[in-house]
C-alpha cells in the first residue's frame, strides 16, 4: 500500500553562490534558471533555499520550489524545510491514508471534495450546451469549438496522463425553466434564489443524456435566458449582493453558467464569439478541476509562513497537482480493485454452485498482478506508468465481477426439488423395481425347476 | 381381505406423511437497527419500477407502474436515470377502446401514455433474471445504456414492483417468479459493490410485506401493501375500459406524492404516517431498521425527486463558496435505534406473535427439523407407488 510515499527532493544549498547577506532581497530565480533544468521528472521536485528578509516558499508550476529563510540558522532552515513540505504533501498523505482505513464509507461521511469529484475512469465525455430561453434573445449560435481549442485544448491535454476526454457540443433553442424567477424591480433585474437552483435543470425537456457513449458525462451547460428574464442573476434576495460568477456546480455531474446579454453592445448579436465565451470558459474550467479532483493546494496547505502556488499561465495542471492526482487518483485505483475482488472472493465462496469460467480466473489473477505493479511504480515514483497499471487493475477487477455468467443461482430451496421430483420419479420407480423383482424372482423359480 | 389391508395401509401411510408434514411458521425476526450519525448523502437519484404482469386484465398494474412514471418525472428525475419494465403493453391491446392510451383515473383526465414515455424493458424481456442482472449489473456486454442501472455509491434509488405476488414471491409474466430471497441477495450484491447509497423499496402485491422480509443490506427503507395472508384491492374500475384502472395503495399514495413538488420537505415518515387499514382493505407495513437515519429527517424527494445538492462557483480569490443544502459538514444528534418490522396495526410496540398454521410449508426454515419433511415427502411418494402397484395388481 502506498501509505507513506517516499519523495526525492534535491536541496540545493546555495550558502557559498550568497556569501553576501546584506543583500538578501536581490535573489531571483533567473539567474537559475539557465544552470538547472527544470525536473520534467514526477516524484522529483527541486528546492532551493535562500536567506531572506521573511520566512516564505514559493512554488512554481514546473516543479521547482524556493524556499526563503529569515534566519540562516540550521535549525530554522530545517524547518522551514519540514514545514514547506508538510504543507504540501501533508494533506495528500493523510487523504490517501484515509482512503486505505475507511473501507466502506458511505456518502455522508464523505469529505466535501470527495462528494464532488467524479470516480475515476480512462475515459470522459464532456458535453457542452447552449441553452437559449426563447427566441427572443436572438441567440443563435456560438463560437464554441474554437473556444474549445484555444482554452480547453492545455487542460485536455496536460490531463491526457490520467484519462482521455472526448468533448461535444450542442446548442438546444426554446429551453424553458420549470419555474419563473423573482423580479428585483429597483433593480431592474430578475433573481434566482440559490434554494431553487437544484430544481434549475428542467430534466423531463432538457435533453443533456448521450444514450450512444457509455463513457462517463461531464455536462457544461451555458444558459442565456429569455429577454423578458434578462438579465438573469443568482442572489438570495433583493438586498443581497449577487453571485460574480452566476454560476454554480452540481457535484459528479456538471457545471451551469448563466450567461446574460446585452444585445445593443454587438454587431451581430446571434454569434456568441469566444471574446464572450471566454470568462465562461474560465468557470468551466475551475469546475472542471474540482471535478477531475484536481486539489487546489493553495488552500488544502497550511502553514505558518505563506506559501504561494504560481498557477500555470493557461488554466492547465501544474506540475504539483497533477502529481498530487496522479498519486491519489492510483491509490484510489488501487484500494477499489482489491475491494472489488474482495467481493468477488466472497461471493464465489458464499454460492457453492456457482460456475467460475477460466477467463474470469485470468482476469482476477491479471488485476491482482496489475495492482501490485502499481505499487511497485508508485514507491519508485514513475507514476505515469503506476496509474495506467491501477486503470488496468481496476478494469479488469471491474470485468471479473460484472461478467454475465455470475449471477447466482436463483433461490431454489431443497424442498421444491424433493416436492417436484419425488412424486414424478417415485411411483414411476415403484412398478419398475416390483417388476423387477417379480421377474428376478421368476428367473430364480425357473432355475430352481429346471436344476 | 387382502385389498382392504392394502387400503389400510395406504390410508395409514398418507395420514402419518401429511402430519409429518405440517409444519409451524416462524415468527418474524427481529432485526437489530444500525448507529449511524450522518444525513443523506446522495448526488444523483435513479429509479426502477417494474410491472410483472401481463394480460389485459392486469391493466391496473400498468397503470399503476406508469402513474408512478410520471410521478418521478414530475418531481425531476430524467429518463436516463429511470429504468421502467412493462410486462405488457395494454396501450395497444386488441381490446383497449382508447387506443394508444393508459389512464389511471375513472374520468380519464390524464393519460399517462401519451407523450415522452422511454419504456426500457418491455414485454418479453421483463424476466426474473434480466431484473436481477440490472440490479446486479450484470448485464450482458452488447446491453445498451438506457438499460443498464449506471449507479454509484452516491445514487438514491427508488425500486417499485406491482404485479401478483404470495408469500415471499413475486410472479413474472405468469410464469416464473421471484423469492424474497433472490431479491435480498441482489441488494446484497448492490451494497458490495457500492452501487446504491440508501433504497427505496416500495411493493403493491397481494401478501407484499413478506417480499422485505429478507433483506439484509443496510440503507434500506421497505414498504408492501398488505401483510402476509392478506390480499391487496383495487381502487376502482372504469366501466367504458372494462377493467380495474389502479389499485388502492399505490393510489393513496400518489395522492400524497400529487401534492409535493421539487421543493417539498414532507418526509417519508409522513407518507407512511397517511396509511389507513380501512381505506386500503389490506394492512401496509414498512420496515426501516436497517435505514441508518430517522424516517422523519428522510425527504420523500430524497427518494422520488432528483433533488441534488449544488455549489455556488465563486473566484478563486475571494475563497468564498457557499455550498447549498450541504449535509455533509453537520451532524445530528443521538440516532434512533428502531428493531422491529413494523406493521400499521392497532399497538404500534407490537412484538409479533408465533403463529401455529395447518398444510403450510414454511420454505427453506433452518429452525424447522429437515428429516421429518423429508421422510413425510418419501413416505407420501411411496404411498402413492403402492397405491398404483396396488390397483394394477388389483386389476
Amino acid at each position: 500500500m502506498p501509505a507513506d510515499i517516499p519523495y526525492h527532493c534535491q536541496t540545493s544549498h546555495l550558502e557559498g553562490k550568497l556569501a553576501k547577506r546584506e543583500q538578501p532581497n536581490t535573489f531571483s530565480m533567473d539567474r537559475y534558471r539557465g544552470e538547472d533544468r527544470p525536473s520534467n521528472v514526477p516524484g522529483t521536485y527541486d528546492f532551493y533555499i535562500s536567506p531572506g528578509d521573511a520566512t516564505r516558499a514559493s512554488l512554481r508550476s514546473q516543479r521547482q520550489g524556493h524556499i526563503q529563510v529569515q534566519s540562516w540558522e540550521e535549525d530554522d532552515v530545517v524547518n522551514a524545510v519540514v514545514a514547506t513540505l508538510e504543507a504540501i504533501f501533508g494533506p495528500e498523505e493523510r487523504n490517501v491514508q484515509q482512503l486505505i482505513n475507511v473501507v466502506s464509507s458511505r456518502g455522508a461521511s464523505k469529505a466535501k471534495h470527495q462528494l464532488k469529484a467524479v470516480k475515476y475512469a480512462p475515459g470522459y465525455q464532456l458535453t457542452f450546451s447552449l441553452f437559449s430561453g426563447d427566441a427572443s434573445n436572438g441567440v443563435r449560435q456560438w463560437k464554441m469549438q474554437e473556444a474549445i481549442n484555444v482554452y480547453l485544448a492545455p487542460f485536455i491535454k496536460s490531463m491526457s496522463v490520467v484519462s482521455k476526454f472526448t468533448v461535444e457540443s450542442q446548442v438546444q433553442h426554446y429551453a424553458s425553466l420549470t419555474f419563473k424567477p423573482q423580479l428585483d424591480s429597483d433593480l431592474n433585474e430578475h433573481y434566482l434564489h440559490p434554494d431553487t437552483l437544484p430544481n434549475f435543470i428542467n430534466a423531463a425537456e432538457w435533453s443533456l443524456a448521450s444514450t450512444v457513449s457509455s463513457l462517463p458525462s461531464l455536462n457544461f451547460l451555458v444558459y442565456v435566458p429569455k429577454l423578458s428574464e434578462s438579465p438573469l442573476v443568482i442572489k438570495s434576495g433583493p438586498a443581497a449582493s449577487h453571485s460574480s460568477t452566476n454560476s454554480f456546480l452540481i457535484p459528479r455531474w456538471g457545471g451551469i453558467a448563466i450567461l446574460n446579454r446585452n444585445n445593443d453592445t454587438f454587431s451581430s448579436p446571434e454569434i456568441i464569439t469566444i471574446q464572450e465565451l471566454e470568462p465562461v470558459m474560465s468557470i468551466f474550467l475551475m469546475q472542471l478541476r474540482d471535478l477531475m479532483g484536481l486539489a487546489d493546494l493553495s488552500s488544502t496547505s497550511v502553514s505558518s509562513f505563506p506559501i504561494t502556488f504560481h498557477k500555470s499561465a493557461n488554466a492547465a495542471p501544474t506540475a504539483w497537482e497533477l502529481d498530487n492526482l496522479l498519486r491519489r487518483r492510483a491509490a484510489e485505483n488501487v484500494v477499489d480493485s482489491l475491494a472489488t475482488l474482495t467481493s468477488l472472493a466472497r461471493l464465489v465462496t458464499d454460492t457453492p454452485n456457482m460456475v467460475v469460467l477460466d477467463h474470469i480466473q485470468k482476469d482476477v489473477v491479471d488485476a491482482l498482478r496489475d495492482v501490485e505493479r502499481s505499487c511497485r511504480r508508485l514507491s519508485e515514483q514513475g507514476y505515469i506508468e503506476a496509474i495506467e497499471a491501477s486503470r488496468d487493475g481496476l478494469v479488469k477487477s471491474e470485468t471479473a465481477f460484472f461478467d454475465p455468467t455470475m449471477v447466482s443461482m436463483l433461490y431454489f430451496p431443497d424442498e421444491h426439488k424433493y416436492a417436484i421430483y419425488m412424486p414424478l420419479f417415485v411411483p414411476i420407480s415403484v412398478p419398475l423395481l416390483m417388476g423387477l423383482l417379480r421377474e428376478a424372482k421368476k428367473w430364480k423359480e425357473a432355475k430352481k425347476s429346471a436344476a | 381381505m387382502r385389498l382392504t389391508a392394502i387400503f389400510k395401509c395406504i390410508a395409514a401411510s398418507v395420514c402419518v406423511a401429511s402430519t409429518l408434514a405440517i409444519s409451524v411458521t416462524t415468527n418474524q425476526e427481529d432485526v437489530e437497527g444500525f448507529f449511524s450519525k450522518s444525513k443523506s448523502g446522495h448526488t444523483n437519484n435513479w429509479a426502477v419500477l417494474v410491472c410483472t404482469s401481463r394480460f389485459w386484465f392486469n391493466y391496473r398494474h400498468i397503470a399503476n407502474t406508469l402513474s408512478m412514471y410520471r410521478t418521478v418525472k414530475r418531481l425531476g428525475i430524467p429518463d436516463s436515470n429511470i429504468i421502467m419494465m412493462l410486462a405488457d403493453d395494454v396501450a395497444c391491446n386488441s381490446r383497449n377502446i382508447f387506443p394508444a392510451t393508459v389512464y389511471n383515473n375513472r374520468g380519464r383526465q390524464l393519460d399517462l401514455y401519451g407523450e415522452n414515455v422511454e419504456v426500457d424493458y418491455r414485454g418479453y424481456e421483463v424476466t426474473v433474471e434480466n431484473f436481477i442482472r440490472m440490479l446486479t449489473g450484470r448485464v450482458a456486454k452488447e446491453t445498451p445504456r438506457s438499460k443498464r442501472l449506471l449507479t454509484d455509491d452516491q445514487s438514491n434509488i427508488l425500486v417499485y414492483m406491482t404485479g401478483h405476488g404470495g408469500e415471499e414471491f413475486l410472479k413474472f409474466q405468469d410464469a416464473e417468479e421471484i423469492s424474497a430471497y433472490d431479491l435480498g441477495d441482489a441488494f446484497q450484491q448492490m451494497h458490495e459493490k457500492k452501487r446504491y447509497n440508501e433504497i427505496l423499496f416500495m411493493i403493491d402485491t397481494c401478501q407484499a410485506n413478506t417480499m422485505y422480509s429478507k433483506i439484509t443490506s443496510p440503507n434500506i427503507i421497505a414498504t408492501g401493501s398488505s401483510k402476509l395472508d392478506e390480499s391487496s384491492y383495487s381502487h376502482h374500475d372504469d366501466p367504458d375500459i372494462g377493467v380495474a384502472v389502479i389499485d388502492r395503495f399505490t393510489y393513496y399514495v400518489l395522492e400524497v406524492l400529487e401534492k409535493i413538488d421539487m421543493q417539498s420537505k414532507a418526509t417519508v415518515q409522513d407518507l407512511f404516517d397517511t396509511y389507513d387499514t380501512k381505506l386500503l382493505g389490506s394492512t401496509p407495513g414498512y420496515r426501516h431498521d436497517l435505514f441508518n437515519r430517522p424516517l422523519d429527517q428522510a425527504l420523500l424527494t430524497d427518494f422520488f425527486g432528483s433533488v441534488q445538492n449544488i455549489e455556488l462557483t465563486e473566484p478563486k480569490e475571494q475563497q468564498e463558496s457557499m455550498p447549498e443544502d450541504d449535509p455533509v459538514q453537520d451532524e445530528t444528534g443521538p440516532s434512533v435505534l428502531e428493531p422491529e418490522l413494523r406493521d400499521n396495526s392497532s399497538q404500534p410496540a407490537q412484538r409479533p406473535q408465533p403463529q401455529v398454521r395447518d398444510h403450510t410449508f414454511e420454505i427453506g426454515d433452518p429452525s424447522q427439523s429437515q428429516t421429518w419433511r423429508y421422510a413425510a415427502f418419501i413416505g407420501l411418494s411411496l404411498a402413492l407407488g403402492g397405491a398404483l402397484v396396488a390397483s394394477s395388481s388389483f386389476v
